[in-house]
């Protein structure tokens, strides 16, 4: 029962990530400019780094 | 302005140092070594590249000034004028003239080619005129050096009436002064129109000036827009609607300037022109003024008429021979290590589902993907090491008659050969087209060009069924050549159906390319290795979220509901049962009559379906299909399996090299890429516009896809194959 329990989560999570992935890439698509969307695998290289002296 | 004290104030600030927020515009001429500049300044990892047009979107970074400031920098597109003439070049005018929701820079750095100087002195006097503090950071001094050119700072501080910092940015040479100067500017006075007026010129752009300024503008702001308008054709482009209210001003000005002897449209580029031409002879000495340089020798040969196109084709074989034979023993080790993780990990786990999930699910289908990394670094390799030599425009250049004989726009080449990495940032490079449908036609045609995520669906199917033989006398393997021509299936179809589309929905005329060819250098490999280890754990981490999610899913699908198996049934026909019982099969078995006419089964049909979700989901959906309910066989690689895998109902072979081929042919056309369908929405003008040119490059592609796949497999049936 337990090892069903952890499956389901294991598998419930993984479905919400691919969903909550094709809702950034529509809500990308209706950006007004800037970057390509989070997790495209080719996003901007550019993440904000720590400040550099 | 941002600045939380007075600036220009000429005086020391009273707030503290660490307090002050300084927000700097980096700008320049393409190719200068802005981002390059960038990332040396901000530690952060901007693409750069030994091209015109890498950068085609504002970029923001972090830094500390000297004395602890807060300083952000702002990373624009190249620009050769402060002109909106295509989309990238607006984005470096909106950062500069805070239009857009952009907030007005406190400080412009701009980054001159000491090589080029007089060239990119026609931005800078554009810049001082605007009246905001500017540094002039004379970049690739360097180079200019080994070329025999040498600039006399000094004298090129007196002559702009701003700080000029000579710097080597890829070394980071000069960037401890550039910091300073950054801060320092702010103490000096503003900046000002580095050469003067004619008395007549003056009197002919004062009521436009005077209109201007009534308008909202700034005085320096109305005297450079005055003298920009006079050249411009269409005012709405820079002023919107009140271009109209305008027009007669200008007009006007135009007829005063004619009737004093000048042409208008010309004159502000004989001002500058004249203005920087003097500066260079001041203060620039070139010892081998009119000598060859080394690369005009080496474009004797790689421009040549004969011998460029033919070395070109010769790098290309050489990068895809590359690609397949020198990757491969790295790709032998991954496969090697991911099974035996699967098998070590399977022997920890107690029998049961759990097992299945991690072992089947997880390792089976993210192990499948991941051991294409190697293929992945080796692509990115070879085109970091094209780029960052300078070979990159020159195969633009040389394919530049080829682009126009099919409509397209010179620098359409750019972006099509960075699809070869990913569209999504290929579609965004189009930025740099001026004409809009120069531009859609290139973005419509761009997915075509076959990305990174195809490399493992070709490399999957070339392993499985396309023999290690070697062809052409020995010098190349059949699985190279077979690579390089999915490729050029590919690049000859965008070619093809650019030439539709430019004869039809998108027709206009074909406007001559001006392109900048910068130096040859030797790749730097510190800059290449890094791209190369950015893209892959940009890989990896698609492996880790996308490939891994998709992958417990489909498990999940392919293992429930379970299906209680007759005693006696052999493993390999009870494994299939429990398949097709699944959920993933009965939505393979909808989906298979759609694809049964191009020789593809159910399981290739729901794997096709998860790839849109990412191109390589096809690899994992296949790995985990067939790991499942084999856990505790010894691992055997996804490509043996598919070699192998026997049809339990007809005792032959499951696939062969023509379903193979057809399916390649089905990758190289279709679009399976959300991310692609999101950009294009945006960048072909968002809105119904964009979703409707979205929609037009989706079906066009899944069509194309669709009868060339039914035309190669049913082709090939009736020529013999099976």
């Amino acid at each position: 029962m337990l090892q069903q329990l952890i499956i389901a989560a294991i598998v419930l999570g993984a479905a919400t990530f691919i969903v909550r992935r094709v809702w950034a890439a529509v809500a990308a698509a209706r950006a007004p400019k800037g970057g390509c969307g989070s997790g495209c695998g080719c996003a901007s290289t550019a993440q904000p780094t720590q400040d550099r002296v | 302005m941002s600045t939380s004290f007075a600036p220009h104030s000429g005086s020391t600030a009273p707030v503290e140092a660490s307090q002050r927020r300084i927000r700097v515009a980096l700008v320049g001429n393409p190719n200068t070594g802005k981002s390059t500049l960038f990332n040396a300044l901000t530690g952060m990892r901007q693409r750069v590249g030994n091209f015109a047009g890498v950068t085609v979107e504002r970029v923001e970074g972090a830094m500390r000034g000297t004395h602890g400031e807060r300083i952000t920098v702002v990373d624009v597109p190249g620009c050769y004028a402060l002109s909106p003439a295509s989309p990238d070049e607006e984005i470096a005018l909106g950062v500069l003239r805070g239009t857009g929701g952009e907030p007005l820079p406190d400080v412009v750095v701009v980054v001159a080619d000491a090589l080029h100087l007089e060239r990119n002195l026609y931005l800078v006097s554009q810049v001082l005129e605007l009246g905001i503090p500017t540094v002039v950071a004379l970049n690739q001094v360097d180079a200019a050096a080994a070329a025999g050119v040498e600039v006399d700072a000094v004298a090129l501080i007196h002559e702009l009436g701003a700080p000029v910092v000579p710097t080597v940015a890829t070394r980071g040479e000069g960037l401890d002064v550039l910091r300073k100067a950054m801060v320092s500017v702010l103490n000096l006075p503003l900046p000002v129109r580095p050469f003067t007026l004619t008395d007549e010129i003056r009197d002919a752009v004062a009521p436009l000036c005077e209109t201007l300024v009534a308008q909202g503008s700034t005085a320096a702001v109305a005297a450079h827009d005055a003298l920009r308008l006079l050249a411009v054709p269409k005012l709405e482009s820079w002023y919107g609607a009140s271009g109209a209210m305008i027009a007669p001003m200008v007009d006007e000005a135009r007829i005063a300037i004619a009737a004093a002897g000048l042409n208008p449209r010309s004159l502000e580029a004989e001002l500058r022109y004249g203005w920087s031409s003097g500066v260079v002879g001041r203060t620039v000495i070139n010892h081998n003024a009119g000598a060859r340089t080394t690369s005009d020798r080496i474009d004797a040969v790689v421009l040549h008429r004969v011998w460029g196109p033919i070395l070109f084709i010769a790098v290309m074989v050489l990068v895809f021979q590359g690609i397949f034979t020198w990757a491969t023993p790295a790709m032998d080790g991954v496969e090697w290590a991911v099974a035996r993780i699967g098998d070590a990990v399977g022997s920890l786990l107690p029998p049961g589902d759990l097992r299945g999930l991690i072992v089947d699910g997880v390792i089976g289908g993210v192990g499948s993907v991941l051991v294409f990394l190697p293929q992945i670094a080796m692509l990115f390799l070879f085109i970091g090491l094209l780029e960052d030599s300078g070979y990159m425009a020159r195969a633009a250049y040389l394919m530049d008659r080829l682009m126009r004989r099919v409509g397209l726009h010179g620098k359409s080449f750019i972006p099509m050969i960075s699809g070869f990495a990913c569209a999504v940032p290929a579609i965004m490079a189009t930025r740099t087209i001026e004409e809009r449908k120069d531009r859609l036609a290139t973005i419509m045609v761009v997915p075509l060009m076959s990305c990174s995520a195809r490399l493992p669906v070709y490399t999957l199917l070339i392993g499985a069924f396309v023999p290690p033989v070697a062809v052409l006398g020995g010098l190349f393997s059949l699985q190279g050549v077979t690579m390089l021509l999915m490729y050029l299936l590919g690049t000859v179809t965008a070619l093809l159906v650019a030439a539709v589309f430019k004869r039809t929905l998108l027709r206009g005329p074909v406007r001559p390319m001006i392109l900048e060819m910068p130096a040859y250098r030797l790749p730097n490999l510190r800059t290449t290795l890094t791209n190369v280890w950015h893209r892959a754990q940009m890989f990896l981490r698609r492996a880790g979220t996308v490939i891994l999610s998709c992958s417990v899913v489909l498990w999940a699908l392919a293992t429930y509901p379970k299906t209680s198996v007759p005693s006696g049934m052999s493993e390999a026909r009870a494994h299939e049962l429990q398949l097709e019982n699944s959920a993933l099969g009965h939505v393979g078995k909808v989906i298979e009559p759609l694809v049964q006419p191009l020789g593809f089964d159910w399981k290739i049909g729901v794997s096709i379906a998860a790839s849109f979700a990412a191109r390589e989901v096809f690899v994992s959906t296949m790995g985990t299909i067939y790991g499942v309910g084999k856990a505790d066989e010894t691992s055997m690689a996804l490509r043996e399996r598919l070699r192998s895998e026997v049809n339990p109902r007809t005792g032959g072979l499951q696939y062969s090299p023509l379903i193979a081929l057809s399916l390649m042919v089905f990758y190289v056309y279709a679009l399976m890429c959300i991310s692609t369908v999101a950009v294009t929405v945006r960048e072909a003008g968002g809105g119904r516009i964009g979703w409707g040119w979205a929609v037009v490059q989706f079906v066009y592609m899944l069509g194309l896809a669709y009868f060339a796949a039914l035309a190669v497999y049913q082709g090939g049936r009736v020529l013999g194959f099976q």
